[in-house]
């Protein structure tokens, strides 16, 4: 057994800057993803360079800003620009949810950096916090946090939902450097998006017509990015 | 004649973002665990010390010890069970809290 010494924790930073105490539920897609992008950047919070703060604000509330529902915002000021992450839970339960894209606003607005990331992926989504720090002038991070109590599933499911996403092709994972879209995570075989549908409970009232709907918008928005590389 | 003793402003240690205290500051101690229903196990036979336990955990509740092994605070683990579900080779099981 001592030849297989792998060791993960030799990849990441040992510190732990969240995670002591902290009132989410039981197997929280929030917390994993907060947890991972503090290791990151959380060696210069000590330093006094920036002011990380803990939640900005739930949008759209208000209905001030409708694409940004259920949302959660993080700022960070970099120097030479703004850094924006965005942990998105999903929290409105409709399977309009699945249609929206955030990250292509961003895209719109010249932003430097911006990437879309998961959970069930975590070498990848730091990677991409990694270049977005890097990057000069302002950067965006689109990261998909599947939450057990408002979607419906077993709290030991989460990372393996937040995996199901990518490999249906529901969320793909792409980064767009000054214009230019490369995919980053590529799947052979995507999985039917039916499965990862029928997995949580919130779309189980949901027509096959729907679901077939979902299905052929997935393949066209997927398609749309594929053209772009 | 007996003097007004100096108080001493208590230091907060190891204060981290967007989390209560777990001691400072409470009359009792405030523990994330403490409502578990279960409670993962490590079978040291089974584990390759890959670490993946470690990397999941939404508590931070799992950190390495000396000898290679991964070790569970049970004041912070809430009995998710995530590195029940992705430990490739089945060496953690939940067991219920007596």
């Amino acid at each position: 057994m001592d030849r297989f010494s792998l060791y993960i924790p030799n990849f990441l930073p040992q510190a732990e800057y969240f995670g002591k105490g902290h009132t989410a539920c039981m197997g929280c897609g929030l917390a994993i993803g907060i947890r991972l992008v503090y290791k990151v950047i959380g060696e210069n919070i000590k330093k006094g360079k920036w002011d990380i703060p803990w939640k900005i604000g739930i949008f759209g509330v208000k209905g001030e800003n409708e694409e940004a529902k259920g949302t959660s915002l993080f700022q960070i000021d970099k120097g030479d620009g703004k850094f924006t992450i965005c942990f998105d839970y999903e929290g409105v339960n409709d399977l309009g949810v699945i249609k929206k894209h955030i990250p292509t606003l961003a895209v719109a607005e010249d932003f430097d950096y911006v990437g879309t990331a998961s959970i069930g992926y975590p070498f990848d989504l730091i990677d991409k916090v990694k270049r977005a720090m890097e990057s000069k002038g302002e950067s965006f991070l689109h990261i998909l946090c599947p939450c057990p109590t408002n979607w419906g599933f077993d709290p030991d499911a989460t990372i393996k939902v937040g995996r199901q996403a990518v490999e249906s092709n529901v969320y793909p994972l792409y980064e767009v450097v000054k214009g230019i879209y490369r995919v980053t995570i590529e799947i052979p075989k995507p999985r039917k998006v039916e499965e990862y549908l029928k997995f949580q409970g919130r779309f189980k009232k949901a027509k096959e017509e729907e679901v077939k709907q979902v299905s052929q918008t997935v393949a066209k928005e997927f398609q749309k990015i594929k053209e772009k590389v | 004649m007996a003097r007004a003793k100096k108080t001493k402003k208590k230091v907060v240690k190891d204060k981290q973002i967007g989390c209560s205290l777990l001691w400072d500051g409470r009359a009792k101690p405030f523990l994330p665990g403490a409502k578990r229903e279960m409670k993962p196990v490590l079978d040291k036979d089974k584990c390759v010390k890959c670490g993946l336990c470690y990397l999941f955990c939404p508590d931070a509740s799992i950190r390495r010890v000396e000898d290679g092994y991964f070790e569970v605070d049970l004041d912070l683990c809430k009995g998710c069970g995530i590195c029940n579900r992705e430990c490739w080779f089945g060496s953690i099981r939940m067991v219920k809290e007596v």
